[in-house]
């Protein structure tokens, strides 16, 4: 069940609808939208709903026993054993095909043969993100500063909720557990911000998204040798506003659901392709993300003493680009972004008495980021070099690139300066609306997002990390 | 972390459930015709079933008010304007005319003019014995070519003497539901760019469903004779065009699904399209076997170059990166077999 088709809009609003009426009965309301979160997840496949409650339960048993106990080395001993189940589950079910065809392949360099086992493993969605949101919860409480959940109840709606569960954003206790143990609301709040997020989601993601996906980057990408290098160029632009759309998209919908149901999820996006420097990309991209690697590797691996920085910086952002998924192309992204950083870090006193950052710094650390996406984006290392030089031959024959993707692409780099204005714009108007006309208001916006969106649903991006 | 929210709220929950209930009712009435056709075409879908009488009544609903055609009326000028699209940026090889006898099976040598990138050359080919020589090939068919098994197949072929490849592929698209992508006008279109002398189709993720006539008129369920005659006819019909003007087609079959039940939709779509291909003197290239292992079921590993390798994507369904290779590789082995090619000289 994804989010921008009838099927989930017929299902939220039944949830929306239950749940609200049953808002007194705040226990009941709880266990009903656990409910309806374990069915939105299972129409997926109803295996996946068994793997994300024993995550859970081990998270809140673990967790329940390190905060019962004053002895340091029980409290380790049941830490190491939570993040070992649960990064053991991570591993497992992400990630262990792509060590035996790695392991395969460095054997077969050697002249060596193995016939090691390749297992069909289902892929749970959304376990990078479940899994990262109880490690947070677990060390939080290990390090005596995080929000304990009151009841077993309240911790599995906290790793379960359905608007956040599949892509994010990684919530920590503390702001959504609170949410939770409290009262429900009596109002539901901000509906017009909650409307105006899941057009903008649905804009994003349904239209902008799909039609660069389908006109431009899925054809660019999945056969590069086929294309001139002037379409190239504009796939790497292409795939940088796709990227970007997509799971801002996806966050979008996924706050607008949460305040329509009464709860406020962070953002996770702010505007991150007019970013100054590399470290600024960092803060407004994958914003959760960031603040989860800075807090709970980054620090910890040392990252705030000078002589150890470049060590935690680099094997951070390995680790980071490893848990974007199962493939070599992801580990040299990381990596690449590590030594951006690391030089970033290194030289930043420097670099700021003589650049301040401003539009050169923007235009450069776009450029940075852009020829990133190609690693990101690539299947493999070889599909990648041959996409990045065959980027520079302008002059191998290919097909082009249909005219209407550059002023897509341009509206998407202008709606990162403006789109913040064009957001609360729409706000207001829905805000000032009398009720009666607010329904209209949003259906004729949704109308029009219809007549502009490409034919079927694309698939989430991040649905596959 | 959170927006500051500087506006009191004043969403009273009634209020917002009725707006949220007059949106989808509204949004169910604009999409009621595709609703309609997937509850009568679903197949062994317990909630499609059940809700074909709703499904129909809500149809009738959204034409009597008026806007069972509104979703067609608002896209139809959007996506018009997609496909209408110039391209620019394209770079093309430099090309002078060529004359090369290409020798037909079925007849004397004919002399026919081709373009290609070297200087002009005049040379007569002697035929391999009994065997067509293929050199405009076009690969067609949904998602699987798509990308994936497309890409792989386009780029294989290309390496062979002589021919030049074009694919397309388009997603979610067969021969089931000609209301929604019809592959005869589609592929006319293609034959009339590319003129190609050998087709390569694949069909048959998205038609294990009922068929449905080119206005969208409901024909027959998945599963009964009637609908093994329809279909194929539209495969005898495709392959026939593909073979218009001297070429050849092949179909490929379909590989064996992970769920059983898919599986035996999908063994009886390859009979039927296999019957239909060999009666219309084309060529049926399966990959049921292939991708099964030694006791006949689902395999999503195999033993390919040397490695053992996942062939098969997460959802059963679609090949893997490597399984595109694997699944290509014995394609072209079995094109070898049946057509003059031979791989350029490294």
């Amino acid at each position: 069940m994804h989010f921008p088709t009838l099927q989930f809009a017929v299902f939220f609003v039944l949830v929306l609808s239950v749940s609200w009426l049953i808002r007194r009965q705040r226990t009941y309301q709880k266990l009903f939208l656990l409910a309806a979160s374990y069915l939105f997840y299972g129409a997926i496949r109803w295996e996946l709903v068994g793997i994300i409650v024993l995550s859970s339960l081990v998270f809140y048993y673990t967790t329940e026993a390190i905060t019962r106990t004053e002895d340091k080395a029980r409290r380790k001993m049941w830490l190491v054993l939570s993040l070992a189940t649960n990064l053991g589950l991570l591993g497992f079910f992400k990630y262990y095909n792509f060590f035996i065809e790695s392991i395969g392949d460095m054997a077969a360099m050697l002249g060596l043969s193995t016939h090691l086992p390749i297992l069909e493993i289902l892929f749970p969605v959304g376990i990078s993100f479940y899994v990262f949101q109880g490690i947070s919860y677990t060390l939080d409480l290990y390090w005596n500063r995080g929000t304990k959940a009151k009841t077993l109840l309240d911790f599995l709606l906290f790793m379960a909720f359905f608007p956040q569960l599949l892509a994010g954003p990684i919530c920590r206790g503390r702001e959504l557990l609170p949410q939770i143990m409290g009262d429900a609301p009596e109002k539901v709040p901000d509906v017009s911000r909650a409307a105006t997020l899941i057009l903008s989601g649905l804009l994003k993601k349904a239209v902008l998204a799909h039609f660069i996906d389908t006109h431009l980057v899925g054809a660019v990408f999945d056969a590069p040798d086929n294309y001139t290098a002037a379409a190239l160029w504009v796939g790497m632009l292409g795939y940088t506003m796709l990227i970007y759309w997509d799971f801002s998209g996806y966050t979008d919908l996924a706050r607008g659901l949460g305040l329509l149901l009464g709860f406020r999820i962070p953002e996770n996006f702010d505007h991150p392709y007019i970013a100054t420097d590399i470290s600024d990309f960092w803060r407004r991209w994958h914003i959760t993300l960031s603040n989860w690697l800075r807090d709970y590797l980054f620090i910890p691996l040392g990252g705030l003493h000078l002589k150890k920085r470049w060590f935690a910086v680099v094997v951070t952002m390995v680790l980071a680009g490893l848990w974007h998924g199962a493939n070599w192309t992801f580990v040299l992204w990381g990596t690449y972004h590590g030594i951006l950083l690391f030089f970033h870090h290194g030289f930043r006193s420097g670099l700021k008495k003589k650049w301040k950052g401003g539009i050169p710094g923007r235009i450069g650390t776009l450029v940075l980021v852009m020829f990133g996406w190609i690693m990101f984006n690539s299947p493999d290392i070889g599909a990648f070099w041959l996409y990045f030089t065959r980027m520079f031959d302008f002059s191998a024959a290919g097909q082009g690139f249909e005219l209407l993707v550059l002023p897509v692409i341009a509206i998407g780099l202008v709606l990162q300066v403006v789109g913040p204005w064009c957001r609360n714009l729409y706000e207001n108007l829905s805000e000032r609306a009398p009720w009666a006309l607010r329904p209209a208001l949003w259906l004729v916006t949704g109308i029009l997002l219809l007549a502009l969106k490409p034919g079927g649903v694309a698939p989430y991006i991040y649905f596959g990390f | 972390m959170f927006n500051k929210i500087d506006k009191t709220a004043d969403g009273n929950p009634a209020r917002v459930i009725g707006s949220a209930w007059i949106v989808m009712v509204c949004l169910v009435l604009v999409f009621a015709a595709d609703i309609n056709s997937w509850a009568i075409t679903a197949e062994e879908d317990a909630v499609a079933s059940a809700a074909t009488p709703a499904a129909a009544a809500v149809l009738k609903v959204s034409e009597a008010v008026g806007i069972a055609n509104l979703k067609d009326a608002i896209t139809a000028g959007p996506l018009a304007f997609y496909a209408g699209q110039p391209e620019i940026g394209a770079r093309n090889e430099q090309v002078t005319a060529v004359t090369t006898s290409i020798p037909d099976i079925a007849g004397p040598e004919v002399t026919t003019t081709v373009l290609d990138t070297q200087t002009a050359v005049t040379e007569t080919v002697a035929a391999a014995p009994g065997k067509p020589k293929p050199t405009r090939i076009l690969i067609i068919g949904d998602s699987t070519i798509e990308s994936g098994l497309g890409t792989v197949l386009e780029r294989s072929l290309e390496e062979y003497e002589g021919v030049t490849v074009h694919r397309y592929g388009q997603h979610s698209t067969g021969l089931a539901r000609p209301d929604y992508f019809d592959w005869n006008v589609k592929l006319a279109e293609l034959q009339e760019e590319f003129n190609p002398d050998l087709t390569i189709a694949y069909f048959g993720d998205n038609d294990c469903q009922g068929l449905s006539t080119i206005e969208g008129a409901f024909i027959t369920k998945f599963g009964t004779e009637d609908w093994d005659t329809v279909y194929g006819e539209r495969v005898t019909a495709i392959v026939e065009q593909m073979q218009a003007g001297g070429g050849n087609g092949v179909m490929v079959g379909m590989p064996i699904m992970r769920s059983k039940s898919f599986s035996r939709k999908v063994e009886r779509l390859n009979g039927v399209v296999q019957a239909a291909t060999e009666g219309a003197g084309g060529y049926f290239m399966p990959t049921w076997e292939m991708t099964s292992n030694e006791d006949g079921k689902y395999a999503a590993s195999v033993e390919f170059d040397g490695k053992n390798r996942m062939i098969r994507a997460g959802d059963g369904i679609h090949f893997s990166r490597h399984g595109s290779e694997y699944v290509a590789f014995h394609l072209i082995e079995m094109l070898e077999e049946n057509f003059d090619m031979e791989k350029n000289a490294e």
